[in-house]
């Protein structure tokens, strides 16, 4: 069957309308119901059908992806959670080298090389505690000598003022 | 509920290490790494409780000993500082203007174990040494200078 120009003149109309986005819904059913029509051909009754047609399928999506958007926001929310807690553990857990013994044991890396003889490993804690106690001592015994000159001081200081007078 | 038990795990397993190290959270943390326990003249030492609890009534004894390299005190220092600032009790002295001598009793652990660090820059006394020692246990601070004098 073939068109007349009435309604190839009403496409050209609708068309043009819908193309500026000015058609009303009547408008816009009455262009749909033309280019239905198999028979009607010509660039700009295919050009509405493309467009209708994607459109069409745009209308179908939306309402599921408006149901799908809260499950995905909560899924996103907890592999957010869980990227998070992962990222804390890894910055805060030390890592343990593979050569290295349990943490339940005693070792020592000298110059990089793993030292895990129990003697070897007390002697250099007691090389450690030795020195800081050398220190701490010679800390205290300096601290002892100012507080015995201060205590000097004031003992005579005294009788400097009642003679200055 | 499934999403809200994951959730929890999660928070979980993410502040169990931190709880478990008493350790975990100090400045110091940075020099106990591979960069410088590789180097030549350091010396790291790590004992646990086994090993402690025959001769000392500490948990952990975990130190650096830096041989030969008096610079290094520059990076030791703002770090201890840091750490020092939150500290319960503190014995320092310095030398020429640079941290000699530290002892620093922190806040106890999680579990309540006392924690101290030690730091001695032997540099500025002739030695070439500087000594960073983390330590935790249930020990005061008069039996932690016992044992250093023992």
């Amino acid at each position: 069957m073939t068109t007349d120009n009435s309604t190839q003149t009403r496409l050209k109309q609708l068309s043009g309308l819908y193309f500026e986005g000015l058609t009303t819904l009547e408008e816009e059913a009455e262009l749909r119901q033309l280019v239905a029509d198999q028979d009607l051909s010509g660039t700009e009754a295919d050009a509405v059908r493309a467009v209708m047609s994607f459109a069409a399928c745009s209308e179908m999506r939306r309402p599921r992806a408006a149901a799908k958007k809260s499950h995905v926001i909560l899924r996103l929310t907890t592999r957010v959670a869980v990227a998070a807690s992962v990222a804390v553990v890894a910055l805060f857990w030390q890592p343990q080298r593979s050569d290295r013994p349990s943490f339940d044991d005693c070792y020592a890396y000298v110059d990089g090389h793993l030292v895990d003889n129990p003697d070897k490993v007390m002697a250099l804690v007691s090389a450690e505690l030795e020195a800081l106690g050398e220190a701490s001592e010679t800390i205290e015994e300096d601290i002892e000598n100012d507080l015995s000159l201060f205590s000097s001081a004031m003992q005579t200081q005294p009788t400097q003022e009642t003679e200055s007078l | 509920m499934k999403r809200k038990i994951l959730l929890l795990i999660c928070v979980l397993t993410a502040l169990s290490p931190l709880t478990a190290r008493g350790q975990t959270g100090l400045n110091i943390n940075r020099l106990f790494t591979d960069s410088f326990r590789g180097q030549k003249g350091v010396t790291e030492t790590v004992l646990n409780r086994e090993r402690l609890k025959s001769k000392y009534q500490l948990s952990l004894y975990h130190s650096l000993t830096i041989t030969g390299h008096p610079e290094l005190a520059a990076e030791i220092e703002p770090l201890l500082a840091a750490d020092g600032a939150k500290a319960k009790n503190k014995e320092v002295r310095y030398k020429s203007g640079r941290l000699y001598y530290g002892l620093y009793r922190l806040n106890n652990t999680a579990a309540g174990k006392s924690r101290y660090i030690l730091y001695l820059n032997g540099h500025l006394n002739g030695d070439n040494k500087i000594i960073l020692l983390y330590l935790e246990g249930n020990v005061t601070l008069e039996e932690v200078k016992k044992m250093l004098n023992k």
